[in-house]
């Protein structure tokens, strides 16, 4: 579903020097796949994402999204996916209706509105539709946001930071969510510091740091490239062992 | 799961166009503002009419005999006895006037109020007569108005170009705050959409706000050209939310909203005041039209295409700036 091969993105900074941000960058999920992007905080995750999601073009490298090159293509690769970024991004003085209505009317989903409608009560948000987000908990919030992300039925998902902001039971909610999305065959990119969803919802990860892949696989891969039972462990183990520049 | 079809371009534009603009009217603090200027200037000039209207009544009169002159004077008027009254009061030295003509009594009077409605109740009751008064208005008002006209509807063209400023600017970095700028730009259409959805919703906005504005003054004043200060106020709201949309956009969400919005202020002055000392050139320039209508020049077809071309510009660095 999503092919990204050597993605490299390098900033400016204030200071006249030149930040990294990807280096060198290739990742493959394939449908009914959550992936992990992992790093710190500063990694290069975000922008990562932002690649793959068409918002920021790479120096270089290439991006397929089913079958599309995203970077030629870059309209029709965002029809195959849905971006959500880490700040949620729905508009305060719409309601959620509303907010998810009109991106699938932009998208052309036929009675946008009633999907909108089916998306929100499945996912738990069917008593807050007429509400405006900026009245919206943190947790019901990310329920609007996902079915935003889902009324065009994407097959691929990429989610920054899904459970950003949100308490132990919000989380265990959206990560259930994410799970029931795999299981209808969804390729999930999503990024997280947290390796305790990683480890509940994700079958492979990789671990960026600088904006280099430093380790990449199953999670029992990844404990075995640490060294160590526990993931957290493993994944500050492989960030001591790269060197500091 | 299908990948949905690219939607009509034009379809996609005017729902986002329509959703912005919805979220925009629906900020109080945005509202009040579209529609406060108006109302505050229609009360001031109501509430100076009638302070003026009370302080500078006119009671002059013009009669044919001594007699009724007599009556009117003390009812309070000023009333004077002439050969033609009538002939005083089309030259301007009086502002009413009565005097018996071919068909009857006649009284004519430049203003409606308490000392003509005094003066007809008097004539009335001492004459019998069956007639009706006339009111003329004074000749050359709107003339006379005009450039006071203009420099109120033009303090409030600059106000909304302003606001077209602040729009295109603060409605970017809130965009840009709240991740709902990565989450449109996410959706399968080109990336000037966005702009121009932003810069449609702006221009709706600031348009109809403003020509609801002049409309109102216009019922009050008399504006000598509306339509001209309707087309030079929308094309300069919508030219200072381009200025506005381009330089937040430029400066990226590593700079917060008060350098981008203070130089878009300074550009947008800047070309208002080129407007008004050079209103040849002016009327021909995105926002400075503003500044060459206060001096009389209406806005050309140039204005129009240079306000549509800075906003491709705007929509262009947009696009670049995204990237």
């Amino acid at each position: 579903m999503l092919r990204a091969t050597d993605l490299v993105k390098s900033f400016h900074d204030p200071a006249g020097g030149v930040v990294h941000a990807v280096a060198g960058l290739s990742l493959a999920v394939e449908p009914g796949e959550i992936y992990g992007l992992l790093g710190p905080n500063g990694a290069g995750k975000t922008t990562t994402l932002r690649i793959l999601a068409t918002l920021t073009r790479p120096d270089a490298g290439q991006i397929q999204i089913g079958g599309v090159d995203a970077l030629r293509d870059p309209v029709s690769a965002r029809a195959r996916m849905a971006y959500v970024p880490a700040e949620g991004g729905l508009p305060a003085r719409l309601s959620a209706l509303e907010a998810v209505t009109v991106f699938g009317e932009v998208q052309g989903v036929p009675k946008a509105r009633d999907r909108a409608m089916q998306l929100l009560t499945e996912l738990g948000a069917g008593a807050y539709v007429g509400r405006e987000c900026a009245q919206l908990s943190t947790g019901m919030k990310r329920r609007v946001v996902l079915a935003r992300a889902l009324m065009h039925d994407p097959g691929l998902l990429l989610l920054d930071e899904p459970t950003d902001g949100l308490d132990v039971q919000g989380r265990m909610d959206v990560l259930q969510l994410i799970q029931s999305l795999a299981a209808q065959r969804r390729a999930v990119v999503l990024s997280s510091h947290i390796m305790g969803e990683v480890e509940r919802v994700c079958q492979r990860a990789c671990i960026i740091h600088r904006g280099l892949k430093i380790a990449e696989g199953s999670l029992d891969e990844l404990r075995a490239l640490g060294g160590a039972a526990a993931l957290d462990d493993a994944f500050v183990a492989l960030l001591n062992a790269e060197p500091t520049p | 799961m299908s990948p949905a079809g690219s939607p009509p371009l034009g379809r996609a534009l005017g729902l986002l166009t329509a959703s912005v603009l919805t979220r925009t009217l629906r900020e109080g603090l945005v509202l009040r503002a579209l529609i406060w200027p108006a109302l505050i200037i229609a009360l001031t000039l109501l509430c100076s009419a009638t302070f003026v209207a009370g302080l500078y009544a006119s009671k002059s009169a013009a009669v044919p005999d001594a007699a009724l002159a007599e009556v009117l004077v003390a009812k309070g008027l000023d009333a004077r006895v002439y050969a033609d009254p009538e002939a005083a009061f089309v030259s301007g030295e009086v502002d009413r006037a009565a005097f018996e003509g071919p068909e009857g009594w006649v009284l004519l009077a430049r203003f409606d109020g308490a000392y003509t409605t005094m003066m007809e109740s008097e004539l009335r009751g001492r004459l019998d007569a069956a007639w009706r008064p006339m009111l003329v208005p004074r000749a050359g008002r709107s003339a006379a108005l005009g450039p006071t006209t203009r420099l109120l509807i033009g303090l409030l063209a600059v106000l909304f170009v302003l606001y077209g400023v602040v729009f295109g600017a603060g409605g970017l970095s809130r965009d840009q705050q709240d991740g709902s700028l990565d989450a449109e730009r996410a959706l399968p259409v080109p990336v000037w959409v966005h702009a121009a959805s932003r810069l449609g919703a702006a221009g709706v906005a600031l348009s109809v706000a403003f020509a609801a504005s002049v409309g109102l003054i216009h019922a009050i004043l008399g504006v000598t050209t509306p339509i001209a200060w309707c087309v030079a106020g929308g094309l300069s709201g919508l030219g200072g939310a381009a200025l506005g949309l381009g330089l937040m956009a430029r400066a990226g969400r590593a700079e917060s909203l008060s350098g981008p919005l203070s130089r878009g202020l300074v550009a947008v002055t800047g070309l208002m005041a080129l407007g008004y000392s050079a209103p040849d050139v002016g009327r021909h320039l995105p926002v400075a039209t503003v500044g060459a209508l206060v001096r009389g020049d209406t806005p050309g077809l140039g204005a129009a295409l240079s306000t549509l071309a800075l906003c491709a510009l705007a929509a262009w660095v947009f696009d670049r700036s995204s990237r």
